[in-house]
């Protein structure tokens, strides 16, 4: 069943004095519950901008955008509609409220007008999602990016959403933190959570069970990791990257070498690699 | 071209405060003239505050720091000269920018060196070449260019006071693969045709494998490592201990040689890897 | 450095004062103010020190931040002392030198003024330093949610209070950063007469400015994504009770306000 839809969207920037700007020109996507889809695509592709029209930020100039089965235009589901799908932006510094943690979690909760009970509930029961309990008390610019990024998506679990759109919520984290925010999105996901994760990062595109490719307002490709990140040129082309290890595969091929094409980790490709020097029978495709 | 002597330093972040923090502890180190060096380590191991010290924007507590032999502190009030000649882009330094002309903005810090118009003019249109912006958008306001001219413009800034030293802080946090390349190329290209020393800092172990000639590991405000690219990464396990992440192709290796095959660690760039993986393989090109 | 700087003047604790309704101590705290200006003589005045004595007591703060309170106003109270001392001129004349012309009654003037000034710096920053920010911002939305019926949104006002509290740090932080990023330019924001200094602030204000409005904007959007739509159907997680003891308090404020009427009534008054 699907999640999200968006069917022939196109949205213009419109500016006071000047030509609108076209950014998506008729982009066509599904999103089905509990998957994982990263969506990829160079500065100014017009992903930001299609992720906003999965939470009825923006509304379509063209097309129409469904959340499960609400039409985002009609002004009457804007707010079920942003409960249902929760959004995390890439500054952890400027989405958080309160100058408390728990306050700042309980934010969403009180805008639906909740019980005071039932959002302590869900406050305690977010903290306890993104594993951050212990820093409930605590005041958000004490803490680590990664930190901050989790009390964001913290915040958007207490509304009880279906989905998460997170757009490149790892940009300016460090190593650390970027693998805090990771694990935390893989886990909600394997527990039910339907995930759109915009990143730059090839490694965080290899994680999702999804890959989509959008460039000039429209997707290019769409595809599992494995397929998508094969084609090391084309990729390149669209001015992106492929993992490492699938660069090496890839280079590796070039010399004959008999390798799979759609190898992402490390770990792959030793396992890939260690087969081909212990087995004589692989030697020299 | 200026060798950097760094002799013993300690630097204490609100010393006798509640929140008293040790962020670098009895550092010395030397960075040779003209080198590439890249500088990696977690948040809070000290990279940052460490370079915030080579232009004098922070003062030790202990210690000094020697340029080309000169404590950089011994005239206190000099110590812009020192700016000038030891240049620093922070990180995300687009968020400076604060002229009304791409051109005033760069040419910002050669104006407060005291330059006169004609060489301000040279060094403004020279850093952008070397940043690569179009003259075209010298004119422009900051705030019409895309993020990564903005930051290439802000790093034309410092590029613009010629300094013998060029510290880099995080230049390709943010960016899209495509602006990741383009920065890196460029300060590449910088160090190799002006010579320059030039330190960066960074998270990606890509990126020092790529472009740095030597590396500096930093960890719990001391130094880890300073050495070659190739003898670091030929320490993976230990980078790994520390809870660097190495380079995937040097994690295949590194993950080939726990498997018992006779690899060297010290390849960390697609091309290297490749390298010493053909023989093996017995593929074409050997 | 920046960093370092704490939110407001929050001193954690659990006691009486710390627990007591944020509203009953906005409520309280004005009270005070009411009882320091009441008594009209030294006995009342001193009742109220021995009060605020035991009200410090009570709140188990260190004496020093009653003093880091009072410090920055010292030389507004002897500033107000000696004004009074000087144009009082009551009792008797001890020092008659040109214009300056000091008695009996302009002294104990200046005693009282300065005593009652320094009772209410220290008495009201007793609320700062017992309530968080947050449960302040609270206190001041439900105090002042009559407003509501003169068209002004308690909510928002408290909405925004809370956001600059939040941000605070942040921008602090941000300020000391591109400071640095602009020191390392060789901007010079240490020497030259005022107009230059004035000058050399531009590179810092104009970034700071920006990167403010990128962050309003930010959370704005951050804000909409998360259901906000102002202060109507909302509710909170932390709801303000009133408990006994904030009634007791208040019982004990107004029986200490009576008392010093009474001391009024009984000894007259010194001041002039």
């Amino acid at each position: 069943m699907p999640m999200l839809k968006a069917e022939d969207v196109r949205f213009d920037y419109e500016y006071e004095n000047e030509a609108p700007q076209t950014v998506l020109r008729g982009v066509n996507l599904t999103v089905e519950k509990g998957s994982f889809v990263a969506l990829l695509g160079h500065n100014g592709c017009g992903k930001s901008t299609l992720a906003k029209h999965f939470n009825a930020i923006l509304l379509p100039t063209g097309g129409r955008v469904l959340v499960e089965d609400l039409d985002t235009a009609d002004e009457a589901n804007t707010y079920p509609i942003r409960r249902r799908v929760g959004m995390v932006l890439q500054n952890p510094d400027n989405q958080l409220v309160s100058t408390i943690v728990e306050e700042d979690v309980a934010f969403g909760p009180e805008n639906l007008g909740l019980p005071p009970e039932e959002i302590r509930r869900r406050v305690d029961e977010a903290l306890e999602a993104v594993d951050m309990t212990a820093y409930r008390d605590h005041s958000p610019h004490r803490l680590s990016g990664g930190q901050k990024q989790r009390i964001a998506i913290a915040g958007v679990l207490a509304m009880h959403p279906d989905c998460l759109l997170l757009d490149e919520p790892t940009a300016m984290l460090d190593p650390q933190g970027r693998q805090e925010v990771l694990d935390t999105v893989c886990r909600l996901n394997r527990e039910g959570m339907t995930v759109v994760l915009i990143t730059h990062y090839m490694e965080e595109a290899a994680l999702a069970d999804r890959v989509v490719v959008m460039d000039e307002g429209v997707v290019l490709a769409d595809g599992t990791p494995h397929t998508i990140f094969a084609d090391v040129e084309k990729m390149r082309a669209w001015g992106l990257d492929v993992p490492q290890p699938t660069a090496l595969c890839a280079a590796l091929r070039d010399r004959g070498i008999d390798l799979p094409a759609d190898l992402l980790t490390p770990e792959e490709c030793a396992a890939a690699l260690m087969q081909l020097l212990t087995d004589p029978n692989h030697r020299k495709a | 071209m200026a060798t950097i002597v760094v002799d013993n330093i300690t630097y204490t972040y609100g010393a006798n405060s509640p929140f008293e923090k040790h962020a670098i502890r009895g550092v010395s180190l030397e960075i040779p003239a003209g080198q590439l060096v890249g500088i990696i380590g977690h948040t809070g191991s000290g990279k940052s505050t460490l370079v915030q010290h080579l232009n004098g924007l922070l003062r030790p507590n202990q210690g000094r720091i020697l340029l080309d032999g000169r404590d950089i502190w011994a005239e206190p009030k000099k110590i812009r000269d020192v700016r000038f000649r030891v240049g620093m882009v922070f990180q995300y330094p687009e968020h400076q920018l604060f002229e009304d002309t791409i051109y005033k903005d760069i040419a910002f810090g050669p104006k407060n060196m005291g330059l006169d118009e004609a060489e301000i003019d040279r060094r403004v249109r020279q850093a952008a070449a070397y940043v690569g912006l179009d003259e075209a958008l010298l004119d422009k306001s900051p705030f019409d260019l895309s993020g990564g001219e903005k930051r290439r413009a802000a790093i034309a800034g410092v590029m613009a006071m010629e300094p013998e030293v060029l510290i880099l802080d995080e230049p390709t946090a943010g960016l899209d693969p495509r602006g990741r390349e383009q920065i890196l190329a460029m300060v590449g290209d910088y160090q190799r045709s002006r010579g320059t020393t030039v330190l960066l800092v960074t998270h990606s172990m890509e990126d020092v494998a790529r472009v740095a000639d030597r590396v500096l590991v930093m960890a719990d405000g001391q130094v880890a490592m300073l050495d070659t690219v190739k003898r670091v990464f030929s320490r993976a396990d230990e980078l790994e201990r520390i809870g660097l992440a190495v380079p995937a192709v040097t994690k295949i290796l590194l993950l080939l040689r726990r498997g018992g095959v006779a690899v060297d660690t010290a390849a960390y760039t697609v091309e290297q890897a490749v390298a010493q993986l053909l023989p093996l393989l017995g593929g074409d090109g050997v | 450095m920046m960093k370092d700087i704490t939110l407001g003047q929050y001193f954690p604790g659990s006691s009486l004062l710390h627990r007591l309704d944020p509203r009953m101590k906005l409520v309280l705290t004005l009270l005070f103010i009411v009882l320091v200006f009441l008594p009209q003589n030294w006995w009342g005045l001193l009742a109220v020190l021995v009060f605020l004595v035991l009200v410090v007591a009570l709140s188990r703060l260190p004496a020093r931040l009653l003093w880091r309170s009072v410090k920055p106003v010292l030389f507004l109270v002897l500033f107000t002392a000696v004004l009074n001392m000087l144009y009082v001129h009551t009792g008797t004349t001890l020092v008659q030198w040109g214009f300056i012309h000091v008695t009996t009654g302009g002294l104990q003037n200046a005693a009282f003024i300065a005593v009652r000034i320094l009772c209410l710096i220290a008495g009201s920053s007793l609320l700062t330093y017992t309530t968080t920010p947050t449960a302040l911002t609270d206190g001041i939305e439900q105090l002042l949610s009559p407003l509501k019926w003169i068209k002004i949104n308690p909510h928002e006002l408290a909405m925004m209070m809370t956001i600059a509290l939040r941000f605070i740090p942040t921008l602090m932080e941000e300020t000391d950063k591109i400071m640095s990023a602009q020191k390392a330019r060789g901007a010079d924001l240490e020497s030259g007469g005022l107009l230059q200094r004035v000058r050399a602030l531009v590179p810092i204000l104009i970034p700071l400015f920006v990167s403010s409005f990128r962050r309003a904007y930010d959370l704005a959007m951050a804000m909409e994504c998360r259901c906000y739509q102002g202060g109507e159907g909302r509710t909170r997680m932390k709801q303000l009770r009133t408990a006994p003891r904030d009634w007791l308090s208040l019982a004990v404020y107004a029986a200490v306000a009576a008392g010093l009427v009474v001391l009024n009534g009984l000894f007259g008054s010194v001041l002039k």
